[in-house]
């Protein structure tokens, strides 16, 4: 297979429209899939299976949107990894622990929202190139984190308060009532 | 009898001209010798990576040549700076309107020293402010034989009316092309030419002359050719990752092989992140 046919390049707005989807799946080598694929699969394991679904699902959409803004904001001859929907599953992932109940999931999801700031404003600071093999676009980290935000604030569903779920004591009490 | 001595006598002389009219000549610049005079002493490259800021000012010099060997009907060993200058603008000609070119510097081989190595390739780049600069080393083979019925170069007026000379120049034209502040390789490309043709005697020498230099002029057409293609090349190697050691900046000041890359620090990070996770919970 011949990787330089899906990566993402200007020819994806010149009718090679599925380099806006394969240029996030592509990589450079092992090393690269690799390192993206850990950006993907940790986040996305902490997080119950239906806010994991809604936001795998929100991938598929969000992903052609990434590719169609880096072609707008960046200048590149070539674009290959899947760390812009690693840092959208990140923060996505991250906002959702914060809604958690339990202080462990909130302490996680603070956590992510550090690390996160703290890969964004490295890169933004110039220091993106180092501990990488390929040259960054902090372009595609940005669009990826905001796609995130956008991700959990239109798909994943708001949970019920735990307070106002009724506990077998409330259900005693209301029968008691009649 | 008188007729055997007359025979003999033109045979002696015909075989006499076969043998005075070949002219061979072989003009050569060796880039190894240039660069590596001392070959056990071969500098190795930096370590350092090389990083090209587009555009680029690109330098082209022909490498010092050694003297030609050979008779060669008049003409020198060295190239006359003029005709130098004209086909290093072929090259130029053929680069200046190419976007990631800046500017293309001719850099006359006067300043490069024979067996000079990167130590005069250093001070020329320093010189002429240019990072990347192309050698262009050249291998030329002339020849020139008499045809069987070039005897009748025995009459004087034959020498100058008779096209019974076969010559024959071949050309070999090599660029390759150094990134000098880290000495390193970053691609080559060839060019070549022949041709062959006829003169008289008396114009040997002129016509090796000017066969001389128009196959130069073919190759080095020949070779910017080639030399855009493998240019191309190259950068489509960079871009696929097989020259990880050449990174590109375009004018934009992005590199043209970019990625999504998350990095071992933020990976490993995250991994952490999962270990506290069990600790906090």
């Amino acid at each position: 297979m011949n990787a330089e046919l899906f990566a993402l390049t200007p020819a994806a707005a010149h009718g090679e429209v599925w380099r806006l989807w394969t240029g996030h799946l592509v990589h450079y080598d092992f090393r690269h899939f690799l390192t993206n694929a850990i950006a993907i699969a940790v986040p996305i394991s902490l997080i119950d299976r239906r806010s994991r679904r809604s936001i795998v699902l929100s991938m598929t959409l969000l992903a052609p949107v990434i590719s169609l803004a880096l072609l707008m904001g960046a200048h590149f001859d070539e674009y290959r990894g899947a760390s812009a929907l690693a840092l959208a599953v990140w923060v996505a992932s991250a906002l959702a622990l914060l809604r958690k109940q339990s202080a462990s999931d909130r302490h996680t999801g603070a956590a992510l929202i550090a690390l996160a700031i703290g890969k964004l404003a490295f890169e933004t600071a110039g220091l993106g190139h180092l501990w990488t093999e390929v040259a960054p676009l902090p372009l595609a980290h940005i669009a990826g984190a905001i796609a995130g935000a956008i991700a959990f604030i239109t798909i994943t569903p708001a949970p019920t308060p735990h307070s106002q779920r009724p506990t077998p004591l409330d259900q005693t009490i209301n029968t008691a009532q009649y | 009898m008188s007729r055997r001595i007359l025979f003999a006598a033109l045979l002696g002389m015909v075989l006499l001209l076969g043998c005075s009219f070949a002219r061979q000549v072989h003009r050569r610049s060796n880039l190894m010798s240039y660069l590596y005079p001392k070959a056990t002493e071969a500098p190795l490259p930096s370590s350092q990576g090389v990083r090209l800021r587009l555009p680029l000012r690109v330098g082209i010099a022909f490498v010092p040549s050694e003297a030609a060997y050979g008779q060669y009907g008049g003409m020198g060993a060295t190239m006359p700076g003029t005709v130098e200058k004209n086909l290093l603008n072929v090259l130029r000609d053929a680069f200046k309107s190419r976007d990631w070119v800046k500017e293309v510097v001719v850099i006359p081989s006067n300043y490069l020293t024979p067996g000079g190595g990167f130590t005069n390739l250093d001070q020329v780049s320093q010189m002429f402010g240019v990072d990347v600069i192309a050698l262009v080393s050249v291998d030329q083979f002339q020849s020139s034989d008499p045809y069987p019925i070039s005897f009748l170069y025995l009459s004087i007026v034959g020498a100058y009316v008779l096209p019974l000379d076969h010559n024959d120049t071949r050309t070999l034209i090599d660029a390759a092309v150094f990134y000098v502040p880290a000495r390193r390789f970053l691609l080559r490309a060839p060019g070549q030419s022949r041709i062959t043709g006829h003169s008289t005697a008396v114009d040997v020498g002129e016509s090796m002359r000017e066969r001389s230099v128009k196959g130069l002029s073919m190759a080095m057409s020949d070779l910017s050719v080639n030399l855009s293609k493998e240019a191309d090349a190259f950068k489509q190697d960079i871009i696929s990752g097989e020259r990880n050691d050449v990174e590109v900046i375009n004018k934009q000041g992005t590199s043209i092989r970019t990625s999504g890359s998350i990095g071992w620090l933020w990976a490993l990070s995250l991994l952490l992140l999962v270990a506290m996770r069990r600790w906090w919970s």
